[in-house]
């Protein structure tokens, strides 16, 4: 008889389902052992990262040569017909992860800020992405530039655009039936200014740009469309303070400013007493604050009484309102909505390959490339040990592969950058100069040197112990990079990787821990940042020892002088000049002003496709020679704006009419 | 005389009634890969899946840590890593070597942050067998517990707990992981051993249900009821004549359900990866990074890291259904 072997009984045996998903998934195995066998390469031939850090591959010549400017806010436009609006833009980005507040002199949240650039406008505010200089700064609410008393200037006259209203709708009426739809007036930039450079406030800590209103000596509203500003000596980039992140102009009907902890105004909008804070986003912007669902999505609404830098015809903004997504935020999802039209623009968040790829699979989307004022830095608290020692900060600032840091985080299309980014590329320092100076130099000698110095500082130092480093949860490419970071720590400083202890944290915390005086928490952080507009704000706040965001409790006299001696000095060429001292004082290590540049190392540039718009608009039934222009304006200028902080002087194109082409 | 005949002789035994020869080792395991060839398949990936996650263990004790100090003295880099966790490399221009294809140095080529893929699998592999482990550990000794009590008593208190245990399985077990690991305090400090609780937390009704199900039958048997009947205590019955009749499925549970549970894990990984802690080497942040980053450009990590849990998952269940097999006599083939 024979033997009842498994091979007997499996050709006797019906094909079940447990035998077809086996056989299936051994098939299946086989297939991609196969196929891992079958495509070997070899690792010589594999080199996909780009020549400069900078980003040329995967693109093409011909590519690169279409790639366009910025798109100026103000450049001439003109007029849309009557009939004709832009529709709903859409598109993902980090606007509804709010992790700040609602206020808009209380905030320091790139997202935040983008979506109240919407929402208040300024006195003045920059027509330039890359030049921000004085001859950039162009009237948001101001009717023209103001009038400066005294040479060097101490006294700006300004004169306000008559006839701008605030938002005026059916809820806002509900809530403030006095401010909707209620004239502009002096007092209202009085109050904005005032109260953020206000030392009794119990919101002082929140007012991050305090140090440039304390430069007011006094300031006031001679009639109702007229503010006189007098500072306390000649202050260089006041006029650039009136265009700044956070001077924006709110109402003070929105503040509460019932009593609050200890007695005094509880001065803030982010309240729970009375209307929400979402309720109270009433400004004069192009949008109305829609609806903020947080993480998940933003919306804004197009304001029609908006007083369109007083140009009525051009009936801004053109766009009915935007929508914005904060959820799939990776390149495969982005991808997959932006093939599949439900975003109506998009860009890049590590990996740039799918935005080239489609570009070459379809000639005709728009695409647009620019750097962006980001950057990833490390803080320490230099009070705490081992970072009060000035060796292991230099130690870890020379060990630091930045080339890595661009290479793994944006696929070698970011960029290595210095103390001020190199998207303002008028204050940073030159991008060459910068590949020269140690910590950033990157042929393999210079590396050599360099890392070999790191370690000797470090074991000077006495190889001490790190404490738990944080890391920001958001975006995911730097949680991601923890195991990187680890590793070159490893093997330039020598430090046992099972040493190096880190932990992943929301901003909120973060914040709040680099604000506590205590070396337990977050006594050296790796996270993203905002970027910023002036040389003043990129250094000042950060290190000078009164500086606003210096929670690195930094003291340096001498730093000091060169902050200070910035903020006087009119002449643009020598605050250039004075920019560049500072930044190379600062990059130099030295003294006790070595905050170390660790990873402050990049910048991304990103490669930004849109195009369906042209199709979404058409199917709307907006046709004409001119839509995609105008979409291509306003929704380049949105997603740079998403992905920009400080990002006024950039989302607020979109407002625009069709531009003239 | 006739007492004589009734005795019998003792002599030689026929050849007909001698015992038979027991086979040894080898021959065994011969055998069961003859008979059951997907069984010994299973149990090839399940070892080469242990071997993967032994390295030389340090002279350093403590508190249990996941995933290199799983009992409380760590273990050293995995015999079958070739390099370091985080190792990274760098190609002839001196830049990283990210998303290379195999070659004879990187088996299954390099990730986006120029780590060896092979390296990474074998190190995730540690993470994932000893999370899966705990996890194991815990829903199959409590599941096991309830299981038997309840099976045992029957009554209100059966009907109570599996009432209880149905509402807790009625949520898909994902979304119970998920809504366990978003409570706050594990969200702020994500941990590995809490993730392998989690996730015993969420076996432990299916574990249970499957014990009691073989309790209500065992119960039933003679030999509890001789055990009854010569005074034995309910805890006593128990726990020497119940639970020894019923480890054979526990084994099966506890076999088969370790490839479900290395699964829920990497699919919480990749799903919500800011939940678990996303130190070191894990198939399913590390598929969860190169699918987000797009897998046309991430090609290898995708394969090796969805190929290393695929074949983990089948050679558990294979294993286990040919264990099955094995300890359960009415299955028995041949």
């Amino acid at each position: 008889m024979e033997e009842p072997t498994y091979w007997n009984r499996f050709w006797r045996r019906r094909l079940s389902r447990r035998r077809l998903l086996t056989g299936a998934a051994l098939t299946g195995s086989g297939l991609a052992a196969a196929v891992v066998v079958g495509c070997g390469g070899d690792e010589s031939g594999t080199d996909k990262t780009k020549s400069d850090g900078g980003g040329e591959g995967g693109l093409g010549e011909d590519l690169e040569s279409q790639v366009p400017q910025f798109i100026d806010a103000r450049r001439e436009v003109v007029p849309a017909p009557a009939d004709m609006r832009g529709g709903t833009l859409r598109f993902q980005g980090f606007d509804p992860v709010v992790l700040d507040r609602h206020d808009p002199h209380q905030t320091q949240f790139g997202p935040m800020y983008a979506n109240l650039s919407a929402v208040f406008s300024k006195l003045y505010m920059y027509k330039s992405h890359t030049e921000p200089t004085w001859e950039n700064i162009v009237p948001d609410l101001a009717e023209s530039a103001p009038e400066m008393i005294g040479t060097p200037p101490t006294e700006y006259v300004v004169k306000l655009r008559k006839g701008v209203k605030f938002h005026d709708t059916d809820a806002i009426r509900s809530h403030f039936p006095d401010l909707a739809g209620r004239e502009l007036k002096a007092e209202d930039v009085v109050f904005s200014y005032d109260r953020q450079r206000n030392p009794d406030s119990i919101q002082k800590g929140y007012y991050y740009r305090a140090s440039q209103y304390r430069t007011i000596d006094t300031i006031q509203a001679v009639d109702d469309y007229t503010i006189r500003i007098k500072t306390k000596g000649p202050i260089a980039p006041f006029y650039h303070f009136m265009a700044d992140t956070n001077a924006m102009i709110v109402p003070k009907e929105i503040v509460d400013m019932e009593p609050g902890p200890g007695g005094l105004p509880l001065d803030t909008v982010d309240t729970n007493r009375g209307p929400a804070p979402g309720e109270r986003m009433i400004g004069t912007g192009p949008f109305f604050w829609g609806d903020l669902k947080f993480g998940i999505e933003y919306k804004a609404l197009r304001n029609p009484a908006w007083f369109g830098w007083g140009e009525p015809g051009l009936q801004r903004p053109y766009l009915d309102g935007y929508t914005v997504s904060g959820s799939s935020l990776n390149d495969t999802s982005l991808e997959a909505l932006f093939r599949r039209k439900e975003v109506d623009t998009a860009g890049f968040i590590e990996n740039p390959e799918w935005v080239f790829k489609i570009k070459r699979e379809k000639p005709d989307l728009e695409f647009f490339r620019s750097w962006i004022s980001g950057w990833i830095n490390s803080r320490f608290k230099v009070f705490c040990k081992p970072f009060d020692d000035v060796r292991v900060r230099k130690a870890i600032h020379l060990a630091t592969e930045r080339q890595q840091v661009v290479d793994v985080i944006g696929s070698g299309e970011w960029r290595m950058q210095g103390p001020v980014g190199n998207a303002i590329s008028y204050w940073a320092l030159p991008y060459d100069e910068l590949l020269t100076l140690p910590g950033y130099r990157q042929t393999k000698d210079e590396r050599t040197k360099d890392v070999t110095e790191a370690r000797q500082l470090f074991e000077a130092a006495g190889s001490p112990e790190f404490p738990q480093i944080w890391f920001a949860d958001i975006p995911s490419y730097i949680p991601n990079f923890v195991g990187t970071w680890k590793q070159f720590m490893n093997q330039n400083l020598g430090i046992p990787i099972d040493k190096l202890r880190t932990l992943t944290q929301a901003y909120s915390r973060i914040a709040e821990a680099i604000a506590d005086d205590s070396c337990d928490l977050a006594s050296m952080t790796w996270g993203f940042d905002n970027g910023w507009i002036d040389l003043d704000d990129w250094v000042y706040p950060y290190f000078h020892s009164t500086g606003s965001k210096n929670s690195f409790r930094l003291k340096d006299p001498d730093l000091d002088t060169l902050l200070d001696a910035q903020r006087t000095e009119f002449d643009y060429e020598k605050r250039k000049e004075l920019g560049y001292r500072i930044q190379r004082y600062l990059l130099a290590a030295t003294g006790s002003s070595a905050i170390c540049w660790v990873s402050r190392a990049t910048e991304c540039r990103r490669a930004l496709t849109r195009g369906r718009i042209t199709r979404h608009r058409e199917r709307q039934r907006w046709p004409g020679p001119t839509s995609r222009t105008v979409s291509r304006s306003h929704g380049l200028a949105i997603a740079t704006g998403v992905l920009t902080s400080g990002s006024t002087r950039i989302i607020r194109p979109f407002a625009g009419g069709r531009p003239r082409t | 005389m006739a007492q004589e005949q009734a005795i019998p002789s003792i002599g030689p035994a026929a050849p007909e009634f001698a015992l038979p020869h027991r086979p040894g080792v080898l021959r065994n395991v011969l055998k069961f890969i003859r008979r059951k060839p997907l069984g010994a398949l299973g149990f090839f990936f399940v070892l080469f899946m242990i071997a993967m996650t032994l390295g030389t263990p340090k002279a350093e004790f403590g508190v249990p840590e996941l995933p290199h100090s799983p009992l409380g003295f760590k273990l050293g880099q995995p015999w079958l890593a070739p390099y370091g966790e985080e190792q990274n490399f760098k190609n002839a221009n001196g830049r990283l070597n990210t998303d290379a294809a195999p070659s004879t140095k990187h088996w299954l080529g390099t990730d986006g942050s120029g780590r060896d893929n092979w390296t990474r699998v074998v190190w995730g592999a540690r993470r994932s067998m000893f999370i899966g482990l705990w996890a194991l550990a815990l829903a199959t000794a409590i599941g096991t517990v309830i299981g038997v009590i309840s099976g045992y008593f029957r009554g209100w208190f059966d009907t109570a707990v599996q009432r209880l245990l149905d509402a807790l399985q009625s949520f898909p077990p994902l979304l119970t992981l998920i809504l366990i690991l978003s409570i706050t305090p594990f969200t702020s400090q994500p941990s590995l051993l809490v993730v392998a609780f989690a996730l015993g937390f969420v076996g432990i009704p299916q574990v249970q249900r499957i014990v009691r199900g073989v309790v209500l039958s065992t119960r039933e048997q003679q030999y509890v009821e001789a055990a009854r009947v010569i005074g034995a205590t309910d805890t006593r019955t128990m726990s020497f004549y119940i639970l020894p009749n019923i480890m054979a499925s526990v084994i099966v549970v506890f076999s088969t359900g370790l490839g479900v549970v290395i699964l829920a894990e990497a699919a919480l990984a990749f799903i919500v990866p800011q939940f678990v802690p996303q130190e070191g080497a894990s198939w399913g942040l590390d598929l969860g990074r190169a699918q987000r980053e797009g897998v046309d450009t991430h090609t290898w990590p995708v394969i090796a890291y969805a190929g290393a849990i695929a074949l983990a998952v089948l050679g558990f269940n294979l294993a286990g259904d040919a264990l099955r097999d094995v300890l359960d006599p009415r299955l028995r083939v041949g």
